[in-house]
């Protein structure tokens, strides 16, 4: 038989050592030799009796292996419980306990996570990655001082842990009136309810294939795809597939650089390349464009990774717009497709500047302070183990090249979800709207911007090609128009909200939808009164 | 079992893997075969190839977690099942060529290359440095411009920017037959499919062709037209024009796409 581990989480005075004795009262441990290993000094001392032994513990780096083996070999208990410290790092005691030699001996049984109810919204707020991690690593939570506390406020921290932890069972510590004693009553446990929604389509899809084949097997003896007539979809099939073969590419590229920003990259050394000042800022964030010259897809892992690290939010939408007009690749392929009429590059160059600076301003004055990223209360936007490891420097060469890869492969998942569904949509728009559409609709004045930026939003066309698109608008709307299309489609399409949509808050993704809409309508039509 | 706890496998880890080296497996498949030129520009090759290498290495670091616990939040399958959706797609229906009338025509088409009108000899330049075209594979012995796969691209722009110095030029095209609403019984266009990133941006394009008995060709069908370049206007716009002395059914190409760039 194993030793059980338990661990114990939570900030000082949050009630874990009322916890273990209030586990000790109802028996829990009372019939096997525990050791409680104590690592902080708390208000509560722990009721000790004949089979318990307390160890106190005040230095973190002190719990090693060989501090684990000793109590082993001195005590030899059936069960060790882990009073955690809660300013020290859980993942590390976590991977200490998933080590090679500790598993011969132990098992980790629970991981406790105690909440006090009253300073929950305070230390959430302030404390951020070392409660989430603490939180998010539990099966166990206890809400504890829940007495006189509001119903709606509890509500909220439920939806809080909800979003950080999808599996603990919750329970909230009521103090029953009669006997004083403390009484832990669970609340939600996620574990309880048989299968989630997404794995229920899962299941269904799984099923659904495989019964097609069989179905398909019985009834034609060998069983063949191409036996089925799905010509009609080749089509829409070829379109939407070619969209994801060129752009996953570009995205791995993009998720590869802000994963390597993320791990490699500290903190400081990006917020001092962004200079405070916000006219240096902007010249910073506009440059930066020239030295990724990828696709537009591939910029979008990038700026949310930067306001992750801290730049200014005005800072990183400005490069987020201005990366694609500034792209040399971008430029080049404009000079390209407008052979004989260079004029038409630098148009494009300066309106292009004019919107994602202007953007950028609006931005920075009315600019919410709000956390914009999507999941922000946990750094661990991805999940992935490189979010919510403190402290990297500690760590070797490999194990820095292994979180690239977790993280870059975490982020791409999380953003290439989003790229399909962008593209599902708008291949859709090509392939079912009326032929000719365009031609058919009025091609005069400032509906023909709407229109041309309209299309290039739908038809979310790679900013390094859609100049050669274009250009074959040239004959049918004005150069007013095809600029439109041209500044938008670089900037924001439907590929790019949803990509958006996997990094950003839903609600910022809108706003800043319809700021560069609104602007760059209003620059284009001031720019034609003067150019054109 | 409490006791295997710490030797369950990790359902999420291994899902990550297969999806990753699900799209690997497709990407380099579909290079190998050449089938990618269905989807997109030759120039994106060596991408896709780095693609399908950065999806298989991080697969391999993701399954280094198969026996590692994962602690942190269930995953939600619906995520992985988003990724299914192409990947299922892509291998049932393989992409194959467009039909011209099932592609959306957000993209105008036959004037395509015009706007610019004739223009200086140095644009000219810039475009036959840019293809690297051999004399030979572009024009025939008896002066004949030659528009076939590599050239087609060549000729297309060429022939819009300096229109006059061709007139009188003779001309073959190998194309489909692709018409527009607004044409007579004797004007068709032999088109070709020009990819400049990828399917979904594609657009027929062309030189408008005149010819008695084009009706008897039907829409689709590939043809190989051989006539004099003129110049003409249509939709008030000067353009070329091919006044076509033969037009015979061909054999559709082997690829059927031509690729700017």
């Amino acid at each position: 038989m194993k030793i059980q581990i338990d661990v114990i989480t939570g900030f000082l005075d949050s009630g874990k050592t009322t916890y273990i004795n209030e586990q000790i009262k109802e028996g829990r441990y009372l019939k096997e030799k525990t050791v409680i290993i104590q690592c902080e000094n708390g208000q509560t001392e722990v009721n000790k009796n004949d089979n318990i032994y307390v160890v106190k513990c005040n230095n973190e780096n002190s719990i090693d292996e060989e501090f684990f083996l000793e109590i082993i070999k001195e005590h030899s208990p059936l069960r060790i419980v882990v009073e955690h410290n809660g300013t020290w790092s859980i993942q590390l005691l976590l991977d200490l306990l998933d080590s090679s030699k500790l598993r011969k001996f132990c098992l980790l049984d629970r991981i406790i996570h105690t909440v006090d109810v009253n300073t929950f919204d305070v230390f959430i707020n302030n404390m951020g990655s070392i409660l989430t991690e603490q939180i998010s690593l539990s099966n166990t939570i206890i809400l504890n001082k829940t007495d006189n506390f509001p119903f709606e406020k509890l509500q909220s921290i439920r939806k809080t842990l909800k979003t950080l932890n999808k599996s603990a069972k919750v329970y909230k510590c009521i103090t029953k009136k009669e006997s004083n004693s403390l009484i832990y009553e669970c609340l939600f446990s996620i574990n309880a309810f048989p299968r989630s929604k997404g794995d229920k389509l899962f299941l269904a899809f799984t099923v659904f294939i495989l019964g097609y084949v069989v179905f398909a097997l019985l009834r034609g003896g060998t069983f063949s795809f191409s036996d089925i007539d799905l010509s009609r979809y080749q089509t829409f099939s070829t379109l939407f597939i070619s969209i994801l073969m060129q752009a996953f590419p570009f995205i791995l590229i993009g998720v590869f650089i802000s994963a390597i920003f993320q791990v490699l990259v500290p903190e400081e050394a990006i917020l001092k390349v962004f200079p405070k000042n916000p006219i240096a800022a902007f010249f910073v964030a506009i440059t930066a464009g020239i030295f990724f010259p990828i696709c537009d897809c591939a910029i979008v892992p990038i700026a949310g990774k930067l306001v992750k690290k801290g730049v200014p939010v005005y800072c990183a939408v400005t490069f987020l717009l201005a990366a694609p007009i500034v792209d040399p690749v971008v430029i080049a392929s404009t000079f390209y497709a407008f052979p004989g009429n260079p004029k038409i590059a630098v148009y494009r160059v300066v309106i292009g500047l004019t919107v994602a600076i202007s953007v950028g301003i609006i931005t920075l004055i009315f600019g919410q302070k709000d956390n914009i990223l999507r999941n922000n209360i946990n750094n661990s936007w991805c999940g992935c183990e490189a979010c919510t490891v403190k402290n990297l420097k500690n760590k070797s060469i490999f194990n820095k090249i292994y979180l690239v890869f977790n993280h870059a492969g975490s982020e791409f998942l999380m953003v290439g979800r989003f790229l399909i569904i962008g593209a599902f949509l708008s291949v859709l728009a090509q392939t079912s709207l009326p032929q000719d559409i365009l031609s058919t609709i009025s091609s005069e004045g400032l509906i023909s911007i709407i229109i041309m930026m309209g299309a290039a939003f739908f038809l979310s066309i790679c900013s390094t090609s859609d100049a050669f698109i274009a250009r074959s608008f040239t004959n049918h709307f004005p150069m007013s128009s095809v600029m439109g299309f041209m500044v938008m489609g670089a900037m924001i399409d439907i590929k790019n909200v949803f990509l958006l949509l996997g990094t950003f808050k839903r609600r910022f993704v809108i706003e800043l939808l319809f700021i560069i809409v609104a602007l760059a309508f209003s620059i284009i039509t001031i720019y034609t009164l003067l150019l054109f | 079992m409490r006791v295997f706890k710490n030797y369950e496998i990790n359902v999420d880890a291994i899902l990550k893997s297969l999806v990753l080296l699900g799209f690997a497996v497709f990407f380099l498949t579909s290079f190998i075969s050449g089938n990618y030129l269905f989807y997109v520009n030759p120039r994106y090759g060596l991408y896709i190839v780095f693609g399908a290498i950065a999806m298989i290495l991080i697969s391999v670091f993701f399954l280094k977690d198969i026996f590692k616990v994962s602690r942190r939040q269930r995953p939600n399958k619906l995520n992985y099942l988003i990724f299914l959706i192409p990947l299922v797609i892509a291998f049932v229906i393989p992409g194959g060529t467009i039909e011209p009338n099932s592609l959306h025509s957000f993209q105008m088409s036959v004037e395509a290359g015009a706007g610019t009108g004739d223009n200086e000899e140095d644009t000219e330049k810039n475009i036959s440095e840019r293809k690297k075209l051999r004399e030979e594979d572009i024009i025939r012995d008896d002066g004949t411009i030659l528009m076939n796969d590599d050239s087609f691209m060549y000729w297309y722009e060429e022939l819009y920017i300096n229109q006059k110095r061709y007139i009188g030029r003779e001309i073959e095209v190998i194309g489909f037959v692709f018409r527009m609403d607004d044409f007579n019984q004797s004007e068709f266009v032999p088109a070709r499919f020009m990819m400049v990133c990828c399917a979904a941006d594609m657009q027929p394009g062309g030189f408008l062709s005149r010819y008695e008995n084009a009706s008897q060709f039907a829409d689709n069908s590939w043809v190989k037209v051989v006539g004099t370049i003129e110049q003409t206007v249509f939709r008030n716009q000067s353009m070329p024009v091919i006044i076509a002395h033969t037009v015979e059914q061909v054999e559709k190409p082997e690829m059927e796409y031509v690729y700017p760039f």
